[in-house]
Formats: structure tokens, sequence, C-alpha cells
């Protein structure tokens, strides 16, 4: 394996709400390995957003890391203070969101929202250099460079997506954040940004840290899989191994919970609601929705059972294919 | 639709505006009890046949709706007509003499309510907080003080016990500058007169204190609600994650914000250069507030309905500007 470029270690990062506190990310483990793509896969609040943005040392309020370490190049990003992150941002981690039309100032074209941020961390000489930077990153995500001018709102979905993407490698960051980058997204325009994306890894060497809740799409693109299930990773190794023989019964769950267009094969849904991250179930949280849960499952957090390129926290996990 | 013919449109629009206003101050005035020659009279007796003569003077008894279109057809003419009761006085010129003291007190108030209220939304909506509802403790004060209480306070403290400004007017009679704008201000500044000037501005400080503060509430609650909201939207976080500085975020922030604030801006402003009423009887300020309260008073017919459509011609420029305002910050709005 490559130099490992992100190493998440015991990661907790707690939101203080009124109705009390959520454990978004409970306790994570993870080493991400320079130019590889890592998915991380899971239900809306499983707490795959907060660990992913986590690595940037970016939390949102009321939102805290309450423990645990996020290395960064050798860096523990959870010591440094607010200007250094400042300068890391951007610079070195990119990110890209959801929804790119809420993401892009409505006020300013797009050109000058990215020549912005390169002037801020002191690449360009001058303003004109900066812009010149700017129309290069578009013409590298697709973008006509004299759309540089355009407004976000004069732009399409797709174009805003790119656009976005454009201001997230304008600086040739090491690594790249994509928050569900296309679940806003019509399938073609999904396509086309999942293969600029797969360019960018592999021409510029760009780590991809995706977090998405279609496991067939993280299984087509990525090289690692990190399955999260209320503020844990459950499963994490290799995408064939996760989708091809997948060792925790959850990940069989969402992976028979695909549609799948040529086979006739029934669609199955899992059973109950994603657990209350406020009140986590006791033991193995996934219990109450577990087909194989026993006892011992209530009771007792599951240890990590290893397989060969990675792990799975199942008391089953060790016996073939987590009960198939 | 282009710009230049959204505002033909609504220069346009102006004239069954003001026909409209127009047709309701004429109705309400006369049914109003009493009319201008009763009230120039007051209480002395005078016999029957002599107040039909004066009112026949006044055109008062021709039908209403001889005189509802005498006097529109006057106003197509751009003329407003001559008072009913100062006889041979002609309101445009009495309006004309008025205006630039409202307008003069309305750009200074409009300054300290723009800027106390920015500052204090600002601050509130950044740091949050305890400071958060100190701010919206003074924006709710200020946005409900009365004006003539704050008035006096403020005459008391500042006239009567420290003895630094006076309490009312505009400018000391002495020193009135040569008249070229109307504005004392501007006037003495252009003539290079420093006592005019220093006379000016010290009768301005309090009035204009006194309806900055109350008005700066609105701005304290409205920059505040809009402001937070833009520091936590998605592009501000997107900002953040690109390494943008805070204080370039708010930059962003503050002009994303600026939509609903300008909506009240420009009608604060139209409402203003109506003449503040209040402010203006209680530091004897000589401008359209007043004016126009004093002629409600004495029914003066063809003075009221003339202030009326100078002020709906204001009030209807104002929003035009305003909408203007929009296209410039809002690349999202086109006409």
């Amino acid at each position: 394996m490559a130099e490992t470029i992100i190493s998440v270690r015991g990661l907790k990062v707690y939101y203080y709400t009124l109705s009390g506190v959520v454990r978004a990310v409970d306790g994570v483990d993870l080493d991400i390995a320079r130019g590889e793509w890592v998915t991380i896969v899971g239900e809306s609040g499983s707490g795959k957003s907060t660990l992913a943005l986590s690595m940037m040392g970016l939390v949102l309020p009321p939102g805290r890391i309450v423990g645990g370490s996020v290395l960064f190049d050798g860096v523990d990003l959870t010591k440094l203070s607010g200007e250094e992150l400042r300068r890391l941002r951007g610079k070195r981690i990119g990110v890209i969101f959801q929804d790119p039309s809420a993401y892009l100032d409505p006020l300013r074209t797009v050109g000058s929202q990215i020549a912005e941020a390169v002037l801020e961390h002191g690449v360009a000489s001058s303003e004109s250099d900066a812009w010149r930077i700017a129309e290069e990153a578009l013409e590298i995500v697709g973008v006509p460079a004299s759309r540089a001018r355009a407004y976000p709102h004069q732009l399409s979905g797709g174009q805003r997506q790119r656009v976005a993407i454009a201001a997230a490698i304008a600086l040739n960051p090491d690594v790249l954040i994509a928050d569900e980058p296309t679940t806003a997204l019509d399938v073609v325009v999904q396509a086309r940004i999942i293969e600029l994306l797969k360019g960018l890894q592999r021409r510029r060497g760009l780590t991809i840290v995706m977090v998405t809740h279609d496991i067939a799409l993280a299984g087509e693109v990525s090289d690692r899989i990190a399955v999260m299930y209320s503020g844990r990773v459950v499963e994490w190794g290799s995408a064939e191994r996760v989708i091809g023989s997948p060792l925790h019964p959850y990940t069989r769950l969402l992976i028979d919970s695909v549609p799948d267009l040529w086979s006739r094969r029934k669609v199955r849904s899992i059973p109950g609601e994603p657990p209350d991250p406020r009140r986590p179930p006791s033991g193995c949280r996934f219990h109450p929705r577990c087909p194989l849960a026993v006892e011992e499952c209530r009771s007792r957090q599951p240890p990590r059972v290893s397989a060969a390129d990675g792990w799975a926290e199942c008391f089953f996990a060790g016996e073939a294919g987590g009960g198939r | 639709m282009s710009l230049a013919r959204y505002v033909a449109v609504r220069l346009l629009l102006v004239v069954p505006t003001v026909l409209i206003l127009y047709t309701i101050v004429f109705i309400v005035m006369r049914v109003l009890p009493g009319d201008p020659v009763q009230a120039a009279l007051g209480v002395h007796y005078v016999p029957p046949e002599e107040l039909e003569e004066l009112r026949a003077k006044l055109g008062l008894d021709k039908p209403l709706y001889v005189q509802y279109f005498e006097y529109l057809a006057g106003l197509l003419r751009g003329d407003l007509g001559e008072s009913m009761v100062f006889q041979g006085r002609s309101v445009w010129e009495d309006i004309k003499d008025k205006f630039p003291a409202t307008l003069e007190l309305t750009l200074a108030a409009f300054t300290v309510s723009v800027i106390i209220g920015f500052v204090t939304g600002s601050i509130a909506a950044v740091k949050g907080g305890l400071v958060d509802r100190a701010m919206r403790v003074y924006g709710i004060i200020a946005y409900t003080m009365f004006i003539p209480w704050l008035g006096l306070m403020l005459i008391y403290i500042f006239s009567v016990e420290l003895k630094l400004l006076p309490s009312g007017g505009r400018i000391d009679p002495r020193f009135i500058p040569r008249d070229v704008t109307g504005l004392y201000i501007v006037d003495s500044i252009i003539t290079g007169d420093l006592r005019a000037l220093a006379s000016a501005l010290e009768h301005l400080v309090l009035p204009a204190l006194t309806l900055g503060i109350v008005l700066s509430g609105a701005y304290t609650r409205i920059v505040r609600v809009h402001l937070a909201e833009a520091l936590r939207s998605e592009y501000s976080i997107a900002y953040r994650a690109r390494g943008l500085r805070e204080s370039k975020v708010l930059a962003h922030a503050l002009r994303n914000s600026m939509v609903p604030v300008v909506t009240l801006m420009g009608l604060q402003l139209a409402l203003l250069l109506g003449g503040a009423v209040l402010t203006e009887t209680t530091f004897s300020w000589p401008g359209l507030g007043s004016f126009l309260v004093e002629r409600v008073m004495y029914r003066d017919y063809t003075a009221v309905q003339g202030a009326v459509v100078v002020f709906a011609v204001i009030v209807s420029l104002t929003s035009i500007i305003v909408d203007v305002v929009y296209a410039l910050i809002d690349p999202r709005i086109r006409y």
C-alpha cells in the first residue's frame, strides 16, 4: 500500500443540540492511502458526511470533535488553530458538496469565486494571474473558459458541479472530499461527473474521499469502501471484496437493497429505521434490525474481525460470508 | 424586458398612482367636518351671507365634481394651485420652501439609522450569544421608542443640562446661508460660510439622532436575521472550505443579505421624505411634516392635495430606484 495521507484514529464528533447529544461519529479508525479513492457508504444520519468533512477539520456548529485525531500528512488537524486550518483548506484539501447551486454564491461570477480562493492562498501574483488559473481549472473540468464570467444561475446543474470541482482542484490539492457529489444530478450527468473525478484521480494522483448512500456507485468507482452505520464504520475493505463477499450483515442488506436492471431478483429493503443517534442501541448498534442478532449482540460491542484487506465489526464476521 | 423599459413602464404607472391618491385625499378632505373658511375664521361669528361670499371666492360653491376636475386640470398643467387659507400663496412655492428642510433631516437621520443598524446587526450576527441578545434588545427598544419622549430626553440632557446644542429650529436666523440648493449644510459649504455650517450642524444633531436611533432598531433586527442566515448558508460554508478569511466570508454574506435590507431602506426613505411629523414638531423643524399637519388643521384643501401629490411622486420614484438597486445587487433579478 502506498503512503498514508489521512489517518483517522478513535475519532468522535458529537453535535450538541437542544434535544440531546448526537453522536454523529463515535470512534472511527481509517487509513487512507495517497492516490486512492475511498468511499464512505451509509444511510442518512449515519455520520458519513460528518466523518468526511472532519477529515479537513470542517465541523459545523453545534458539532465538536470530542475525541481522537485526524492526521493529514502527519499533522494532527484537531490540534491546529483556525488560521492554520484555513491555510490548509482549499489549498491541500478541496471539497465539493451535494447541491452545487446552494454552495456557489449566487451574486458572483463563478470565475471570481474560484480566482478569489487562488488569490487568498497567495498562489497567484496578481488578479489577472488568479483569473488565468481559474480559467485553466474550468477548462480541466470541461467548462469553457468563457463561462468564467457567468453567474451560477446561468449554468446547468452539471456545469455547476463542474465549477465546484474546478474551485476545489484549482490549487492542485492532495485530497478531494466529495460529499454526495452526484445525488442532486440526473443519471447521465452523474456518470460524467464520476468520469471526471476518476480522470482527476488517475492523472493528478488526487486522493478522493467520496460520501454516498449509493453502494452500487461506491462499488463501481472506489478502491476501498467504508460502510458506516450509526456513527461507526462497521466494515472496511477493498471495493471488490466488500461488494463481492461482505462480512457484515448490514453491508449484505445494503447490497441486496440495490435494484438490478438485469436480474429479476426482488429488491429487499432493510427492515426497521436507522437508530436515533442521540440514543444508539446497546452492544452492536445494528442489532435491532439484524436478521442474525443473538443475545450477545444486544449486550456487547462486537470485536473488529480482520479479513485479508480490512475488517468488520460483527460477531459473525469470521464465519463465511457474514451469514450468507 | 430591459431595465430601461422596465423603468419607463414604472414611470408611466406613477400617473394612475397619483390619480388614485389625489382622488382619495380629495374625498377625505371633503368628508372631514369643517372647511377652509370656517377653519380660518375660527369661533368668530360671521353672518351667513358673508360666509357664502368667502366660499364662492374660493370656488367652494361649485359642485364637488367641478372642484375635483378643475384641480385635476391644474395638476395636469403642473399647477398645484393656491392656498385656500393663506391667500395668494402658491402651494408649490410653500412645498419648495419646506422640502429642503425635510430632505436635510431625512438624509442625516437615514445615515445615522443605517450606520447604527448595520453595526449593531452585524455584531449580533457575527458574535451570537449574549452580544446577540443585547443587540436584539437594543433593536426592540429603539424600534418601540416614542420619538417625542426620546427627543425631549436628548433636549433635556444636551440643551438644558449641558447647554451644548440648541433645542429646536433649523439654524440661527442670523446665519442663514445664501440660497443655492436650500439645504443649509450644502449651501454653507458651497459658499464657504463656516458660521452657517456650524449653526446648521448643531441644530441638526439632536433631531437626526432622535429619528436615526428610532429608525435604527428595524435595521438592527433585519440585518441581524439575514446576515446570520447568510453566514450559515451553504455558499459561506463553501467559502470557508476553500480557505477564505472570515472577513471575506462576512463581506460576501453581507452583500447576499442586502436585498431585504434595501427594501426596508427604500420604504423608510420614502416615508421620511413625506416629512417626519413627530420629529419635526418636537424640534420645531420647519419641514413638510409640520407643514402638512398645519394645513390639515386649516382644512387647506389645495395645499393638502398638492402635498399628497408631491409625496406620491416621491414615493413612486424612490421605489423605482430601489428596484434598480436590486438589479445591481443581484444578477438573478432581471426586468
